[in-house]
């Protein structure tokens, strides 16, 4: 349960708005570098906190992100021509360079200086690990980039979708660690699994224990059940300022990924999901059940019981990127049936179809004074209220708010992982949570309760 | 691995579990005083029982066998410590608490979050030094 002002605090983050500001402070992933595949190719429309953008790549390579209406007489800037170094509007010929200066407007005279006097507004773009990032604060020179280990694997793999609603209720869903016994894995039973690994400890305890942290990127838990009659199976998962998560599935020393749940608008968010191959290559599969394996071996495709996403081509449409087929107009193509055959919890195609389904049939923007959060909650109500007193921070007295400055925060690593019970949950993972570190396969092993390959 | 159970001191000794345990009771009171429409009283309930909860993590912990999870038990009060402090502050805003009523409670809570806190960090220190230690080892001049 939130206020109505504090639920606006934490949603609202179109310009001049407190969470707005906020997010302002920090580079912010806009793009794919692949919607832009070509110099002088077509423009993308973009729109991101609230503002209607356009990103275009020139001739020498370089992104721009500039304000979609021509500073002229608005016309939109999407329809304009993308020549040398620059974005030319189609309405009167004036032209604009990646930082906003106009670099022509032969609709004035020729001795006229008043290109000189017009200014695009503009921002910053860099590309890393297959991102276009983009800094729209109002700093001169912007902040580093957040060292997020999976951005700086050039071998990195992308998937982005739009999310019809407000960033926070799709964060929210990441950091709800209880749903996935229920939501994702709640037609599974003990049968289903391989006794001794994560999912056998998920679905025997479905309401896991929490201690919750704050850290020095956001928050972080670590929610733990019984494994074995010594130790205990525990997942730890992120939030990382201002919109980030890395996830519990998987296997804490070897995990190198996170999610941005980046605000389009009050009402959408483009969710990019960035994963690169486990550290080290030491690839294992602590979670996986005895219908996934029949599933791959019937389809010969490792990922098929998951469920693929199948995606709608990408239109120019503000909101045409990333589309997923299965959407509420189409109940997200619900099929009872597989209820019925005992095949899925939900009926749904996919565990991200799942995630997508259930957030955005919470409305656009969900009205927290209506919610009853209990005590299994606690990761929201503690990633709340530090955001909420983030904000409250920047706007009474201009703290910075955490991480801007210190890329080396993000140097962290979520998943599962078997610690004997007679170890101290927090200090006894500082290392195996840390980025950046590659561990061998036996002591991997060891840290999922094996002893072999699997 | 020596058990802990022989000389171990009862847990409402504790400084701890004191505040804990006083804090409880005042949240109780706190909550039989307010005057919230019908559909806020589940918010009721939810506050006792977290008070309860962050108490009973506390014995929980002491009362298992090893340091550390002496350490998961404060950890776990501590995240009920964040839930209570989540809903007074939603109480307050929504009028239901008087400003000099919730300064109360809320420093009082606070007071509770500090103990815990230094406890958590006092074990820390502790286990550092003896990781697999056991509770019989604990020194009661950490408590």
């Amino acid at each position: 349960m939130l206020s109505k002002e504090d639920n606006e605090l934490l949603c609202r983050v179109g310009p001049g708005t407190p969470m707005g500001n906020l997010m302002r402070q920090y580079w912010i992933p806009a793009a794919r570098s692949d919607e832009l595949p070509a110099p002088n190719g077509p423009p993308l429309r973009v729109r991101l906190l609230g503002e209607s953008l356009i990103a275009f790549r020139v001739t020498s390579g370089k992104v721009g992100l500039i304000a979609n209406s021509c500073p002229h007489r608005g016309a939109s800037l999407f329809y304009g021509r993308n020549e040398a170094e620059g974005l030319r509007c189609v309405y009167h010929g004036w032209k604009f360079d990646v930082t906003g200066s106009c670099v022509d407007m032969p609709s004035e005279p020729p001795e006229s200086n008043f290109k000189h006097k017009v200014q695009a507004v503009t921002y910053p773009c860099v590309e890393r690990g297959g991102i276009i990032w983009t800094y729209m604060g109002a700093r001169e020179t912007p902040p580093p980039l957040p060292d997020l280990e999976a951005n700086m694997d050039p071998q990195c793999r992308i998937t982005t979708m739009i999310r019809d609603c407000n960033y926070m209720q799709a964060l929210e869903g990441d950091i709800d660690t209880v749903h996935f016994a229920f939501l994702h894995m709640g037609h599974l039973t003990l049968e289903d699994t391989y006794e001794g690994n994560f999912l056998h400890y998920q679905i025997k305890e479905r309401a896991p224990r929490y201690a919750v942290t704050d850290t020095e990127f956001g928050t972080c838990y670590g929610a733990y059940r019984p494994a074995e009659e010594d130790t205990y199976y525990w997942r730890f998962a992120n939030f990382l300022f201002p919109f980030y998560t890395q996830i519990p599935p998987g296997t804490l020393v070897v995990n190198r990924g996170f999610r941005a749940w980046v605000p389009m608008d009050d009402e959408h968010t483009m969710f990019f999901g960035i994963a690169a191959a486990p550290a080290g290559g030491v690839t294992v599969a602590p979670e996986r059940s005895k219908r996934q394996d029949v599933e791959a071996r019937r389809v010969n495709n490792q990922r098929a019981s998951l469920g693929s996403t199948e995606m709608l081509p990408d239109t120019t449409d503000w909101y045409g990127r990333s589309r997923p087929k299965a959407e509420a107009s189409n109940d997200y193509l619900l099929d009872r049936e597989k209820i019925q055959r005992g095949e899925s919890y939900t009926g749904l195609p996919s565990v991200v179809l799942e995630d997508q389904a259930i957030t955005e049939s919470m409305g656009p923007i969900y009205n927290r004074s209506q919610e009853h959060l209990g005590t299994s909650d606690i990761m929201i109500i503690r990633t709340r209220l530090r955001l909420i007193r983030a904000v409250q921070a920047l706007l009474d007295k201009g703290d910075i708010p955490p991480g801007v400055d210190q890329p080396e925060f993000y140097r962290q690593r979520s998943g599962g992982v078997i610690l004997p019970r007679s170890v101290d949950w927090f200090e006894a993972t500082r290392d195996l949570r840390r980025a950046f570190v590659e561990y061998p396969e036996e002591f991997v092993l060891e840290t999922i309760g094996e002893r072999r390959s699997i | 691995m020596a058990m802990w159970r022989s000389g171990r001191r009862n847990i409402d000794e504790l400084n701890a579990w004191q505040k804990a345990d006083e804090f409880s009771t005042l949240l109780h009171d706190i909550c039989r005083e307010l005057n919230v429409d019908r559909d806020k009283e589940w918010l009721i309930y939810l506050l006792n029982q977290a008070g309860r909860l962050m108490r009973d993590a506390l014995e929980e912990g002491w009362n298992r066998t090893y340091l550390a999870e002496y350490l998961l038990g404060i950890s776990e009060a501590l995240t009920f410590v964040a839930l209570i402090d989540y809903y007074l502050v939603f109480l307050r805003h929504e009028g239901y608490l008087s400003v000099e009523r919730a300064k109360e409670v809320e420093g009082k809570l606070s007071d509770v979050q500090d103990e815990l806190t230094a406890l958590a960090g006092r074990l820390r220190e502790e286990l550092r030094a003896s990781p697999e230690g056991t509770l019989s080892a604990f020194p009661w001049s950490l408590n």
